[in-house]
């Protein structure tokens, strides 16, 4: 890297490092993601104990397993029968469940094991959780009567449908992982790059045109070549960008050593024990390489659409379709986490343009073989190097033009002869 | 010592369909301060950035400094470029280092540099202030500083005193005969002939993307002969407009400028003035002023593509 070049990046790194903005992304950033993810879920599981006991009234039409859903729902919540209420008409049915204290009526029509249906009348609103628990036990209920009926008496039903809680463990050269656990880690993976590259795309965008509207692009090509000085930029905001993620990992060492309360008993309930969490260095470092990698192939599409606009308006018109096939990516990774050797997440690991979101979450919760991620490395590589090459073409005419807008053929011609 | 520091042969650039520069040779000599005139749009910042390697040519050869353009030949000359343009976030001691580095100083020279410079141009006390808190003016006092502060060997100015007070202007001037006299060339650019006049020793005029004149101001001006009159009267002048003697009066204002045909005895205004009663105040037969000849050369011009254009 040249003398000037160095300078560049400096001078890039230190005004952005040192300005506002900076503090406010980097520590602003994770707030709001941490808040979008586990909100709800703290929203949830604080909820569970404030559910209030329900008083439920059971009105058997059918007659035959009225003392099974007493018996089974009476063990969560006070359940008592209702009866008097003969006739099946909705008006009555409501207006006696508002002449109780009930908090709900549960009519179970003609015999449920007949297709007949179970309603629950309520004048509170259940909470999702108490909905599933309600489910569950009334369906414990129904199928501990029919036992009964085809005379098999004296069955616990909660063992009978004790779920069984199946732990997925990948075994990799470098340990083993829990696919629940390593899922969320594929998916900060694929969140942070899709960020990154979302947010310093539009900084380099930025950065070029308020050099270009400022003038100084003129000062600047009579002391270094546009080659350098893109480069510099590059490297200058990446390095930001480096900078941010390393803050961020630091934090997040910090959170799973010392734990912060909410998250940690928020993941918990989800089944995940952050401790377990030990991220392999070989995982780090392939995402760090991925992550540079498609920055730079990123940034030069960035810089390159930058240079050709003459202001803020065009800019967002060209950016447009290059954030387009950044949110394509992520939405490819979302699909890829779920199923991460499907031929999609192997086509995908092979795209430039995507292989820097995908490829990382697939390592994380997969075996990727040697072949496909050398492929996939490669071509990652020519992809960044022909946008490098596109992009300084592009860059060495546009940087000059100021006003007008470029169209493609001017593009094109650019590109072709420089 | 190279003698040529720039030389240009046989320079072309068309932007489209629109040619900025047609054919231009162009011999700077080392160390002369050298005046590149010309109207708005003649080409003159086209050819700058030519000169600079900012844009290519579409035909003909550079040299710069005795050879073509790389780095080594852009750490060497400063330019100061007509649309200013610095990081107006930058604080202006940052911003002064980090150009010179580009230009290959080391950072601790560059600093030292630009707080000697800062000092003399009476900006010490805005050093650690960002750049958009200054004033026009004042930034683009920075601006020129930053193209001395490497010691170029070729300052390159494209009109460098616009927008600034004659307070300034001097100053400017000053730094600009100093460079000079340590051994630099200057290169530069202005509309405003007047200054190109008190400054260079040299001039090249273009118009219309064509080099119409180009020499030594002294020869320049003897070549077009004494032929012009300074009047300055009291009383109605529009007798001079009539004189067959006279070819073109400019109205300065306080005094008239009269180009005389070719032959002509410079006598006969002042027959004729007295004939007329009006009042002589100042009567002098002078050179005539840069102005003048370019007025004529380029007009001379204008009316050779008019003629090209009918026939």
């Amino acid at each position: 890297m040249s003398q000037r070049t160095w300078a560049i990046t400096k001078r890039e790194y230190l005004e952005r490092v040192r300005a506002r903005w900076f503090l406010i992304a980097t520590f602003g950033l994770p707030v709001i993601l941490v808040g979008i993810v586990f909100l709800p879920q703290l929203v949830v599981s604080r909820g569970a104990s404030e559910d209030a006991g329900l008083n439920l009234g059971v009105l058997d039409y059918s007659g035959r397993v009225e003392s099974d859903v007493g018996h089974v729902l009476g063990e969560r919540w006070t359940v008592q029968p209702v009866r008097g209420v003969h006739e099946r008409r909705e008006e009555e049915l409501r207006a006696s469940l508002m002449a109780t204290s009930l908090d709900g009526l549960l009519v179970v029509a003609e015999d449920p094991a007949d297709g007949g249906s179970v309603r629950l009348l309520t004048r509170r609103a259940i909470s999702s959780r108490q909905g599933r628990e309600l489910r569950d036990g009334i369906r414990g209920a129904l199928v501990a009567t029919r036992l009964r009926e085809l005379g098999i008496e004296e069955i616990d039903t909660r063992r009978l449908f004790r779920g069984v809680d199946l732990q997925i463990i990948l075994v990799t050269p470098e340990g083993e992982r829990s696919r629940e656990a390593f899922q969320i880690v594929a998916m900060l993976f694929a969140v942070v790059t899709y960020m990154m590259f979302l947010i310093y795309g539009q900084l380099i965008v930025r950065a070029v045109l308020e050099e270009k509207s400022s003038n100084v692009v003129e000062v600047m090509m009579s002391s270094v070549r546009p080659w350098e000085m893109m480069l510099g930029k590059m490297f200058g905001v990446g390095a930001v960008g480096l900078t941010q993620i390393a803050i961020w990992a630091a934090i997040g060492t910090l959170l799973s050593l010392y734990g912060l309360p909410g998250l940690t008993s928020a993941l918990a309930a989800e089944g995940i024990d952050l401790a377990q969490v030990q991220l392999p260095l070989g995982l780090l470092a392939w995402a760090l390489i991925y992550f540079t990698l498609g920055y730079l192939l990123y940034a030069g599409l960035f810089l390159a659409a930058g240079a050709s606009l003459g202001n803020e308006q065009d800019a967002q018109q060209v950016v447009t379709p290059l954030v387009v096939i950044i949110v394509v990516g992520f939405i490819l990774v979302i699909g890829i986490i779920e199923s991460p050797d499907s031929g999609w997440a192997v086509v995908g690991s092979l795209v430039p343009l995507f292989s820097p979101m995908i490829v990382p979450a697939r390592l994380a919760i997969s075996h990727v073989p040697a072949l496909e991620l050398a492929g996939s490395v490669g071509l990652l590589v020519l992809g960044m190097l022909g946008s490098a090459w596109v992009a300084g073409r592009i860059y060495r005419v546009a940087i000059l033009m100021s006003g007008k807008r470029a169209n493609l053929r001017e593009i094109v011609r650019w590109i072709r002869h420089g | 010592m190279i003698d040529r520091a720039i030389h240009l042969r046989g320079i072309a650039k068309s932007f489209g369909n629109q040619t900025a520069v047609e054919d231009l040779d162009l011999s700077v000599p080392s160390g002369s301060i050298y005046g590149l005139l010309g109207p708005n749009g003649a080409g003159k910042t086209t050819t700058l950035r030519i000169i600079l390697d900012i844009i290519g040519p579409d035909r003909g050869r550079v040299e710069v400094l005795g050879r073509q353009v790389d780095d080594a030949v852009r750490s060497r000359v400063g330019y100061l470029p007509e649309e200013r343009g610095l990081y107006q976030r930058m604080r202006v001691l940052d911003h002064l280092v980090f150009l010179g580095t580009l230009k290959g100083m080391r950072q601790a020279d560059a600093r030292a540099e630009a707080k000697h410079w800062l000092e003399r141009l009476e900006l010490a006390d805005r050093s650690t202030d960002r750049v958009d808190t200054l004033s026009k003016g004042m930034q683009q006092k920075v601006q020129f500083l930053s193209t001395v502060l490497h010691r170029p060997d070729l300052l390159i100015l494209d009109e460098p005193f616009s927008g600034l007070d004659p307070l300034n202007v001097d100053l400017l001037k000053e730094i600009v005969l100093e460079r000079q006299r340590q051994g630099s060339t200057v290169l530069f650019s202005t509309h405003r002939i007047e200054d190109a006049e008190r400054l260079c020793d040299r001039v090249c005029m273009i118009a219309g993307a064509r080099k119409v004149l180009d020499g030594p101001l002294v020869e320049i001006k003897a070549s077009a002969g004494r032929r012009e009159v300074l009047l300055s009267l009291e009383g109605d002048a529009f007798f001079l407009r009539r004189l067959p003697c006279v070819r073109r009066v400019s109205d300065h204002g306080n005094y008239f400028e009269i180009r005389l045909e070719d032959g002509a005895n410079p006598q006969e205004i002042l027959r004729a003035a007295l004939s007329e009663s009006v009042r002589i105040r100042h009567f002098e037969l002078a050179e005539p002023s840069l102005r003048e000849i370019f007025l004529e050369r380029a007009g001379a011009r204008a009316a050779e593509a008019d003629a090209e254009g009918v026939s």
